[in-house]
């Protein structure tokens, strides 16, 4: 283990980057595929790792992250939340979220929205207009995956973002840097990056983009039409000159793409890593897909830094857990826990979004998650036909393999042992051991 | 199978009539809530409950039941339904005691005690029977079954939770040892009875002390105490309708009543006290009528001085609630151009008030995907010249604050009109309609209304509604209500057409909560409409007695007569 972790620690970032190769790198079984599984769809069920080991890694990553349409049951029960779908009610678009995150055969679409809504961080809390929020994630899950350019520029006329950063309040003789400055910050370059004046004069480019009645509005009365000087470009910059100028800077492929590589793979990427992908991500056009697929091929994604590397944000726990273990939750209950364990959909805490890794547990949290924990295990003994196809049995055999990979210290495996017969106990002990918080 | 079971333990109870009282002697004093059953063959041979059974299994609600029906009877070679027969087809009496001391929390705080006795048709079947059930219970290896006896009468303990003894064809059942062993004590030395029985009448009869109503973390009801229940109903309209019933002191006495088509629940709540506010309970005729329209689902309909009620909140409502029902005074004054609430608004208002509840057709109107039913207050005003034009101004600056605050949440604003309808002019608020393919939010509900007719205020959340109880007033459509303190009546079918239309938004509920596919979820949801739809009409009244207050709860159910 330490020869592996050092060599990988010295291996040339090119070569981290290679798609990981069965015949080379080591074996692709279903070890491999629950952990792909994991960090493209929060879980898997038994049948779902064997369809991703006999594709391999790179046509499994192809499918598992290309967008398709709701088809079958999925289709159905799309069409059946329908009537849900237009209300102002924070815990029906929540418990409507998880629904598809439980159910889309194909979850990855919401759980890169779910990344996508943490970066671009808007709360209900300000925005006040729910469907607004849902319009908006709706965006990020369209255009999650495409270009981040179009992305970044159906964001900033985004409406609930106008409502959050008080882009109303950005006027031609008044100018609101809030936007400006979280954009800056936040959404492309990072800190450090830009100056002040660079904010001032983003912000002069943004008066007049405006929200009325839930739609974007470009107020030319209220547009500062005249000459401006942002991160090295000038002129009678708008908003799009802004976002393009920002992209223009390598410091923002490198924010982004250290961003989603703590998100999709470890936390520690090693900087010359992070400037090759950057280089690749800004050459490509921004084109989130494709880094996300070299990244989730790489060797660097399936060798040992990056396995359990993760601590499993609230969502993706109780989503993993759920689908890992063929469970329906009840979706409000859900998302009342959730925001019990910090991670309200549709209400991050602030404009930097979630903290997440190691911020995620706290002894609060950990309560909260052996509660969650407990309430999955009560689902589970009421549903053992569920249990049994989705995870191949309710012994601590089929549990231990299906929701940590087999892999637990010999002393808290003889105690799972000992629960023999007490589905609801033996999957609450499970899913509160320490490795089951890790993705 | 079941028939014959229940045949052959009908005749057995004819033979051996219960006498009544004789399972009442068993129970030691302190019973905090007593439950008779007569006849348990009765009971479960009463229409409604039979039709009830035979609905949920042809829609496979039982299907659980079933299958452990069957388990059972694979593993004894019985219908266990023979047994249940048996064991509880006649007289059945069950008591409910406070729980023993905690030496950490104090009197009163540890689970309840339960104590059952029954009386089967004979010793030895009974033995049988107990025993037999006792060997499959023991056969499965989690349980754990200890037998024991007390002065000769042998007890078994299941899993530390439930023990059981029999005495000759009497069958105990409790979860707390003492009370085990008191009831064998009375049973051996016959011991007189310490409470009167319930009365007796109905399929079953039961007595209840307000204790075991008092939430638990509310000291026992002493003195000023007494009002806490009342004033635990903070929320002004549940207080309104509800807290003048609760201020009594005794025991709650009630029966189950059955007939062809109808279940009755009727109960006495012990009498109001002598310094209950005559809020609830002004003086005036029992009945009186309000109008109703074709799409009237319920009416709530209670007699109430509104004036003295509001004078009182102060007592009547939790020190909680007092910020925010100042805050209601003041806002209600503002409404009515510096007037006072209790003297000149309420008071304006006659004692016969109801609450007319109408499913909306949307015909004129954005069809919500969330489709609420819309309610009207109607009240007779002492002097509609005067107060008339002081409430449709009220109405005015109400919904002129309302835009204010949906315009800070930039919502869509309600536009004020004024439209004649048979002679009426009703001042209404619709919302602002929004662009074509805009989704009609639940706010669509809402279309604010106020009419008055002569001397009848209406005051309602849907136009529609309002326009159909005008044209109901100028027909003379009135419905007669008994309330002579509170009366509620609910018509299922229309109220079933109300769930039918919010069919698509239940199912989508289900599939959130139940965790159900949308094929699973639309069955469940039409299964449970179909149940429903079973329901004619519930009717519950509340009238004042002498010595009491009468609760009556009526459910007929389709088929009636």
């Amino acid at each position: 283990m330490t020869l592996l972790l050092a060599s990988a620690a010295f291996r040339p970032a090119e070569e981290a980057l290679l798609p990981w190769r069965a015949d080379v790198d080591g074996p692709f079984g279903p070890r491999e595929a629950a952990h792909l599984l994991r960090r493209t769809s929060c879980g898997s069920t038994l049948a779902e790792r064997r369809r991703v080991v006999e594709l391999g890694p790179q046509r499994a990553v192809a499918e598992l992250t290309t967008p398709c349409e709701p088809q079958g049951e999925y289709a159905a029960l799309l069409g059946a939340l329908a009537p849900l779908q237009g209300l102002e009610d924070l815990a029906v678009c929540q418990s409507l979220w998880l629904a598809r995150l439980l159910h889309d055969p194909r979850p990855f679409g919401d759980v890169l929205a779910l990344f996508w809504h943490g970066h671009f961080a808007t709360s209900v809390a300000k925005v006040g207009r729910m469907q607004l929020l849902v319009r908006q994630v709706e965006a990020l899950r369209a255009l999650g995956r495409g270009p981040f350019l179009p992305l970044l520029a159906a964001v900033a006329r985004d409406p609930a973002m106008i409502a959050w950063l008080d882009g109303n309040g950005n006027r031609r003789h008044h100018p609101n840097e809030n936007f400006a400055r979280e954009l800056l910050e936040l959404f492309t370059l990072g800190r450090g990056s830009y100056d002040e004046r660079d904010v001032r004069e983003a912000a002069r480019a943004f008066t007049g983009w405006h929200e009325r009645d839930g739609q974007f509005r470009f107020v030319p009365a209220e547009h500062d039409d005249g000459n401006k000087q942002v991160l090295g470009s000038s002129g009678a910059l708008d908003g799009d000159d802004v976002l393009a100028a920002c992209l223009a800077r390598p410091e923002c492929a490198r924010h982004l793409a250290g961003r989603l590589f703590r998100h999709f793979v470890h936390g520690n990427p090693e900087p010359e890593l992070l400037e090759v992908l950057a280089v690749r991500y800004r050459e490509s056009g921004y084109d989130t897909l494709a880094l996300l697929r070299e990244l989730l091929c790489s060797r660097e994604f399936h060798g040992p830094r990056a396995r359990r590397a993760l601590v499993a944000g609230p969502v993706a726990f109780a989503v993993g857990a759920a689908r890992t273990l063929g469970l329906l939750p009840d979706c409000r209950e859900l998302a009342d826990r959730l925001a019990g364990l910090g991670q309200s959909l549709y209400a991050p805490p602030g404009v930097k979004g979630w903290d997440g890794g190691r911020a995620w547990i706290n002894p609060v949290t950990i309560i909260g998650r052996m509660n969650l924990a407990a309430s999955f295990g009560r689902l589970a003994a009421e549903r053992p036909s569920a249990l049994e196809a989705a995870a191949g049995g309710d012994d601590a055999t089929a549990l231990l393999g299906a929701l940590l990979d087999d892999d637990v210290p010999d002393g808290a495996r003889r105690e799972l042992f000992a629960l023999r017969g007490d589905v609801a106990g033996l999957v609450q002990a499970v899913l509160s051991l320490p490795e089951a918080q890790l993705a | 199978m079941l028939q014959l079971a229940a045949g052959l333990a009908l005749s057995l109870l004819l033979l051996h009539p219960a006498r009544a009282g004789d399972l009442a002697d068993l129970f030691p004093d302190g019973r905090l809530a007593a439950l008779r059953v007569p006849s348990g063959l009765a009971l479960w041979q009463a229409p409604p409950v039979q039709r009830a059974i035979q609905l949920l299994r042809e829609r496979g609600a039982l299907a659980e039941v079933e299958a452990g029906r069957g388990a059972l009877q694979l593993a004894t070679g019985t219908d266990p339904a023979e047994w249940l027969a048996f064991l509880l087809g006649g007289e059945v009496e069950v008591g409910v005691y406070e729980g023993q001391a905690s030496r950490l929390a104090g009197e009163g705080t540890g689970r309840r005690r339960l104590l059952a006795a029954a009386r089967t048709p004979d010793a030895d079947g009974c033995q049988r029977i107990l025993d037999a059930l006792l060997a499959v219970i023991e056969s499965d290896e989690g349980n754990d079954v200890r037998r024991k006896s007390y002065r000769d009468v042998p007890w078994a303990r299941v899993n530390r939770e439930l023990l059981v003894a029999r005495r000759g064809e009497v069958l105990l059942l409790a979860n707390d040892d003492d009370l085990l062993a008191a009831a064998l004590d009375r049973l051996l030395d016959g011991a007189p009875a310490v409470a009167p029985p319930p009365a007796a009448g109905g399929l079953l009869t039961f007595e209840l002390e307000p204790e075991l109503l008092r939430p638990r973390d509310l000291q026992p009801a002493t003195g000023a105490a007494r009002r806490a229940l009342g004033r635990r109903i903070a929320n002004p309209l549940g207080n309104l309708l509800f807290a003048g019933l609760l201020l009594g002191e005794g025991r709650l006495c009630g029966s189950l009543h059955a007939e062809a088509g109808a279940l009755e629940l009727r109960l006495a709540l012990p009498p109001a006290q002598q310094d209950t506010p005559a809020a609830f309970f002004p003086p005036g005729a029992d009945g009186f009528s309000v109008p109703v329209d074709g799409e009237t689902l319920a009416v709530l309909a209670v007699r109430r001085d509104l004036a003295d009620w509001w004078r009182q909140r102060e007592t009547l409502m939790s020190a909680e609630s007092q910020p925010q029902l100042a805050k209601a005074d003041e806002t209600l004054s503002l409404l009515f151009m510096g007037s006072s609430p209790a003297e000149d608004v309420f008071a304006a208002l006659g004692t016969e008030l109801a609450l007319v509840i109408d499913r909306q057709t949307f015909e004129d109107a954005p069809e919500p995907d969330v489709k609420l039913p819309g309610a009207c207050l109607v009240a007779r005003l002492h002097d509609p010249a005067s107060f008339g034009p002081a409430v449709q101004v009220a109405f005015q600056s109400l919904v002129g604050f309302l835009n204010t605050e949906r315009a800070q949440k930039r919502e869509a604003p309600f536009l004020l009109d004024a439209l004649e309808h048979e002679g009426t002019t009703l001042r209404a608020a619709r919302l602002l309609p929004g662009g074509p393919g805009e989704p009609v939010g639940s706010d669509a509900n809402a279309s604010p209304a106020v009419a008055i007719v002569d001397d009848w205020l209406l005051l309602g959340t849907s136009l529609e509604q309002v326009r159909r109880l005008v044209s109901a007033l100028r027909a003379g459509a009135l419905q007669p209500v008994a309330a002579g303190t509170l009366s509620l009546h609910v018509d299922g079918v229309r109220a079933l057409r109300l769930l039918a239309d919010n069919r698509d938004v239940l199912v989508a509920q289900s599939i959130l909560e139940d965790g159900l596919s949308a094929l699973d979820a639309g069955r469940h949801v039409d299964n449970l409409l179909a149940l429903l739809g079973e329901l004619q009409a519930l009717d519950l009244s509340v009238t004042r007695a002498v010595d009491r207050l009468d609760v009556l709860l009526r459910l007929t159910l389709d088929g009636a007569p």
